[in-house]
């Protein structure tokens, strides 16, 4: 009982560290444009404002569910994905020293080792990221251990575990699909020697076969309801070329000469810095197989998906392979008898962990850091989003507003809830533009000299708009990039 | 070890001074009655070394008393009471006549236990005669057939009809199922749309559920220690002969005469004394062919054949609740004919009992198949029973979830079994239904990490006949354990409840709505290309879509886990077929239905000895038999 109750000190204190913090990111402009649209289509899921057919086939599908059902259950103008955020990261907490406890820590130990760990640059900066990067997370926590455990005893429930964290992992986040591909052909490492036969490919289809399955499937809802399903192949892209960029910004030709090889030395590196203690407890246990093999499992395949990401373009940004370092430490705390009795050692090299993070965070996610940056200098990193997210709060009882929300779904989170706004999924825009003919109460505008400016649908169609106005509507909002218009 | 005594040696004197026993077969024969506890008789019949008429005649001559064959000379029925005619059978001990004032006892085990038990009986004026223990049981049959045959039919029935399959429906049952139906056309006619979202919506949440549950039973299954199976293993192995109890085998058989040799020779190699096994070949009477091979076939004395009168319904629950009467075991197993138990089954058995709660009633075997191998159905059957037996049972049995008990390799205690009123006759799955009805009596239905294993249907139609039956069973239990849900509830706590429901019901729902929404889909597909979406509105398409996915896909994942346990890997990628399989369970699952309705209490029999294994193996064993 009283581990239970300190559990849930342990968690209630990291749910308030880490709501701060994604809090301030938020204001700040931290957030990745990604979570705001997940963000965004959550609230349009949640007030009723999304097809079916796109809901089923959204993409990462947990945590657009979780926050979607998270958006149905609270009032208008939560946060929802800073709580959902927050609260599985403190569930990440709570179990962490539940099983901290269990293989013996002490309870002050374990606090601290808790809180080194979750609180880490990398954990932290998955939890400002989003809800998909820290579902990734603990995907990555609960993957790991499974895999030690798999080494101990390969039965049916430890290939459960494997499987399902493979699943989890894979729907997650894009990365987390490609540390499913990475760590395929590495399955036969974590698995017991005497059923390394030559039927060792069946037992890795079994560990393989639910996420295999549910790609056919999703990919077949994706073709049944025609939706968004398939836009992360796009976006992704998108996000390696920004993070190519960062990444040459730093370190030029990098060391190899080739992207992808120097995001697998990234990874290594970063771990390293952001995680002395594992290269140290993986040392000390070289001899022991049944420990070694998953460590090294899991250092490889996550390095191996950082590559992928980078050569492929269909995974989105290494970035959130840097969350890998503290959780690997973790799982090792957890099953390495040595981290449990040595505290004295073990906890000084978490602390200095902790601030390699710092250098690990900007190894892996330099326009992150390059953020970051500003943020603390008092800046908004986005002020593009800002604006957006202004307008939104400016369309707050006002009803049959005409804009492009995927375009700027910041809009979305201003204004609290999708219901009110037309987007282009609506017949109302399609026909406006289609017809060449504006008859909602409001319309809403960016200026076409700015970034997102230049990709509104509406300015596409109506090119004056936003300098003239439409006939019939006179200007109610203005701000440095947007313009809302109400009919006369 | 214990010494054998002073009657028993001079015993073996006589049968060697008669020719009976040559002098090494008795000095083995001591040996053994020694080592495993039991008379010397018990030994010497566990052996087949003579007739039983030989044997017995010269027990009559040892200790002085006439010999009377109790079929020429029977009973005289007036000394005979019904409610002592199990007594009869067990003892081996009944009156037979009353001559010069005194009742004469006729008796296969004469010695100082029975003289106290019938001078108890019958008065300190008894005298006695030998009989041999075929007669006893014989004449017992004889007299009491009608009485012993209404009492394994109509037991349960007359005494717990609450819990006999007997009334297929209750009034209650066919009042509620009218409601439900009439509330599903009332909704299809105002609203056929929102009607079918919300039918399609229950029964999502009854595949997922069932198919979470299976998900969790098996991880926890999977979890259970394998410490305590060797401790369990180590303590079989530690207890001495004498130790062990005498153990009643059932092995009801109907029309199997070719399967004799090979079962005989699988409860030879059992790793238990002979002597103490008390094996009843359960057999109808009007299965002449089997009897006379039986009789022929010279099988020890420790064998020995009930014949079932006939009665109705014909049914193999029926058959083991008659040859019950005759059990003298402290626990009992039922076997089928082609099953090979592992030899220290019954070993592990005795000692899982020993060391289990008081409460516990029942301990089930794993099963699986030799011939697993043998053509895709039987590798389809072996993964299904491998999810059964080797995942999911040990997860019902850590999460206090009803059992429903596997047709064979069930080791009971008898008194509770007795105290149960047994099988139900007239339910074809009577092992499921025991294992439910148990659990509701506050018994306890353990695991034992043994298998027996058994021969796979290898033909499409044979495995149909048997899923069918089996189908049609889970349906009764179904409707039988839920006459009283509030009751079920109470009895077996809401986790049980729910696994029962979602095991027994969900079996027979995913039998019966599987090919309804493949139907559904196809129809859907035909839709989409004609253009007639609009009778598939988005929200009815996803939830029929999402149940059909999710359901192939969590079935085929768990089909896969099942042959981890035995290290079977090969069998894992025709998991990947196990579309066609579902197929195969819902035109059983059907044809269960069907005969529910129409002829509830027929039983499919499966025809046995058709694998090319056991072909082989019969060969074999007559061989050795000849």
């Amino acid at each position: 009982m009283t581990r239970m109750i300190s559990a849930v000190f342990v968690a209630l204190v990291a749910f308030a560290a880490v709501f701060a913090v994604s809090m301030s990111a938020t204001t700040a402009g931290l957030v990745p444009d990604d979570a705001v649209t997940l963000w965004a289509s959550a609230i349009t899921a949640g007030d009723g404002q999304m097809p079916i057919g796109r809901i089923v086939a959204a993409y990462p599908t947990i945590p657009f569910l979780a926050a979607t059902l998270l958006e149905f259950v609270t009032p208008a103008g939560t946060p929802t994905t800073i709580l959902l955020t927050a609260g599985v990261l403190a569930l990440l907490a709570g179990g962490l020293f539940v099983s901290f406890r269990r293989t013996g820590v002490p309870p002050i130990g374990g606090t601290l080792m808790v809180f080194l760990i979750v609180l880490h640059p990398a954990v932290l900066r998955a939890a400002i990221a989003g809800p998909a990067d820290i579902i990734f997370t603990v995907f990555l926590f609960l993957l790991g251990g499974a895999l030690f455990d798999l080494r101990a005893r390969s039965a049916a429930p430890e290939i459960m575990a494997v499987a399902l964290s493979l699943l989890g992992l894979a729907f997650s986040h894009p990365m987390g699909a490609a540390i499913a591909c990475a760590a395929i052909p590495l399955f036969v490492f974590s698995v017991r020697p005497e059923l390394l036969t030559s039927l060792t490919l069946n037992l890795v289809m079994t560990l393989v076969f639910p996420t295999a399955f549910c790609v056919a499937a999703f990919s077949y809802m994706s073709w049944v309801f025609p939706g968004s399903g398939w836009s992360f192949l796009i976006a992704p892209a998108e996000g390696v070329a920004t993070w190519a960029a960062g990444f040459s910004s730093l370190f030029g030709r990098g060391l190899t000469g080739s992207l992808a090889l120097d995001a697998g030395i990234a990874v290594l590196v970063t771990l390293l810095l952001a995680a002395p203690l594992v290269p140290f407890l993986i040392i000390w246990v070289w001899e022991r197989t049944p420990l070694l093999a998953p460590a090294l499992v899991i250092v490889a395949m996550t390095a191996m998906a950082a590559s992928l990401a980078v050569l492929t373009g269909l995974f989105g940004d290494p970035a959130p392979l840097a969350a890998m370092p503290p959780i690997l430490a973790a799982i090792l705390i957890m099953h390495v008898p040595l981290a449990r009795e040595q505290l004295l050692f073990v906890l000084p090299l978490l602390v200095l962990g902790w601030f390699g993070g710092l250098a690990g965070f900007a190894i892996l996610d330099p326009r992150g850091a390059m953020n970051v940056g500003v943020a603390l200098m008092g800046r908004n990193v986005d002020m593009e989003r800002l604006a957006a997210f202004n307008l939104g709060n400016a369309t707050v009882g006002r009803n049959g507003v005409l804009v492009d929300t995927f375009n700027a779904p910041a809009i979305v989170l201003g204004r609290g809830r999708a219901r009110g706004l037309l987007p282009p999924s609506t017949e109302e825009f399609a026909l406006g533009v289609i017809l060449a003919r504006i008859e909602t109460p409001f319309v809403a505008v960016p200026d076409p000299q700015i970034g997102i400016g230049a990709q509104d649908r509406l300015n596409k169609a109506f090119p004056l708009l936003y300098r003239h106005g439409a006939a019939g509507y006179h200007i109610v909002y203005d701000n440095a990039n947007w313009r809302l218009f109400a009919r006369n | 070890m214990q010494p054998l005594s002073v009657s028993d040696r001079a015993l073996g004197d006589v049968l060697v001074a008669r020719q009976v026993l040559s002098l090494p077969q008795l000095d083995e024969a001591v040996a053994l009655a020694e080592t495993w506890h039991v008379r010397l008789g018990d030994a010497i019949l566990s052996r087949n070394w003579a007739e039983p008429s030989v044997y017995y005649r010269a027990v009559a001559f040892h200790y002085e008393l006439p010999f009377v064959d109790l079929i020429r000379d029977a009973p005289d029925p007036t000394l005979l009471s019904l409610d002592e005619a199990n007594s009869y059978a067990r003892k081996l001990t009944m009156p037979w006549k009353y001559e010069d004032g005194h009742v004469v006892i006729a008796t296969a085990e004469p010695g100082p236990e029975t003289l106290l038990f019938a001078r108890n009986r019958w008065g300190a004026g008894v005298t006695f005669v030998v009989a041999s223990k075929f007669d006893v049981i014989w004449a017992v049959q004889a007299a009491f057939d009608d009485e012993l045959s209404h009492r394994a039919v109509h037991e349960l029935a007359e005494l717990n009809p609450e819990f006999s399959a007997k009334q297929v429906f209750t009034p209650g049952q066919v009042v509620f199922g009218y409601v439900l139906l009439t509330i599903l056309l009332i909704g299809l006619a105002l609203s056929p749309i929102a009607t079918l979202i919300t039918l399609n919506v229950l029964i999502s949440i009854f595949y997922l559920g069932n198919f979470l549950l299976k998900g969790i039973l098996v991880f926890v299954g999977g979890a259970r220690s394998a410490d305590r199976d060797e401790a369990i293993a180590f303590a079989a192995r530690a207890l001495s002969d004498d130790e062990l109890p005498v153990f009643t085998v059932l092995v009801p058989m109907y029309k199997e005469p070719t399967m004799l040799p090979m079962l005989a020779r699988a409860l030879r190699e059992l790793d238990y004394p002979l002597a103490k096994l008390d094996i009843k070949l359960v057999l109808e009477a009007g299965d002449v062919e089997t009897i006379e091979v039986a009789s022929k076939l010279g099988l020890e004395g420790v064998f020995e054949v009930v014949r079932v009168p006939p009665s109705h319904p014909q049914t193999k629950p029926k058959a083991c609740n008659f040859a019950l009467q005759f059990a003298r075991g402290e626990f009992l197993v039922i076997y089928d004919a082609e099953d090979r138990p592992e030899p220290d089954q019954l070993r592990k058995v005795v000692a899982t009992f020993r060391q289990s709660p008081a409460n516990t009633a029942c301990l089930q075997c794993r099963l699986s198949y030799f011939n697993s191998h043998e053509n895709w159905l039987t590798r389809m059957f072996t993964l299904d029973y491998g999810l059964w037996f080797d995942q999911m049972l040990p997860g019902l049995e850590r999460l206090n979830v009803p059992i429903p008990l596997g047709g064979t390799s069930n080791h009971f205690k008898i008194e509770v079994l007795r105290k149960l009123h047994a099988w139900d006759p007239f339910n074809v799955t009577e092992d499921a239904d025991l294992g439910v009805r148990l659990t509701q009596k506050g018994y306890r239905v353990g695991v034992v990490d043994s298998t027996t294993f058994e021969e796979a249907s290898c033909h499409a139609g044979n495995w149909i006949r048997q899923r069918s039956r089996w189908m049609k069973g889970y349906m009764q239990t179904f409707l039988v354990h839920t006459r009283h849900p509030l009751h079920l509830m109470r009895t077996i706590r809401p986790l049980g409840f729910l696994g029962f429901v979602f095991f027994i019901g969900g079996t027979i729902i995913s039998g019966l709505l599987n090919p309804v929404f493949w139907l559904l889909h196809i129809g859907w597909l035909i839709a989409a290309f004609s253009g007639f979406e609009a009778i598939f509105p988005e929200p009815l398409l996803f939830l029929c879509l999402f149940n059909l996915l999710a359901g192939n896909g969590a079935f085929i994942f768990l089909s896969m886990l099942a042959p981890i346990r035995r290290g079977w890997l090969d069998l894992v990628p025709y998991s990947l077929t196990a579309f066609g399989y579902w197929v195969m369970i819902s035109i059983a699952a059907y044809k269960g239905l069907w005969q529910l309705l129409h002829n509830p209490f027929f039983w499919e029999k499966t025809n046995h000895g058709v694998s090319k294994h056991v072909v082989r193996e019969l060969i074999q064993a007559q061989e050795i038999a000849s």
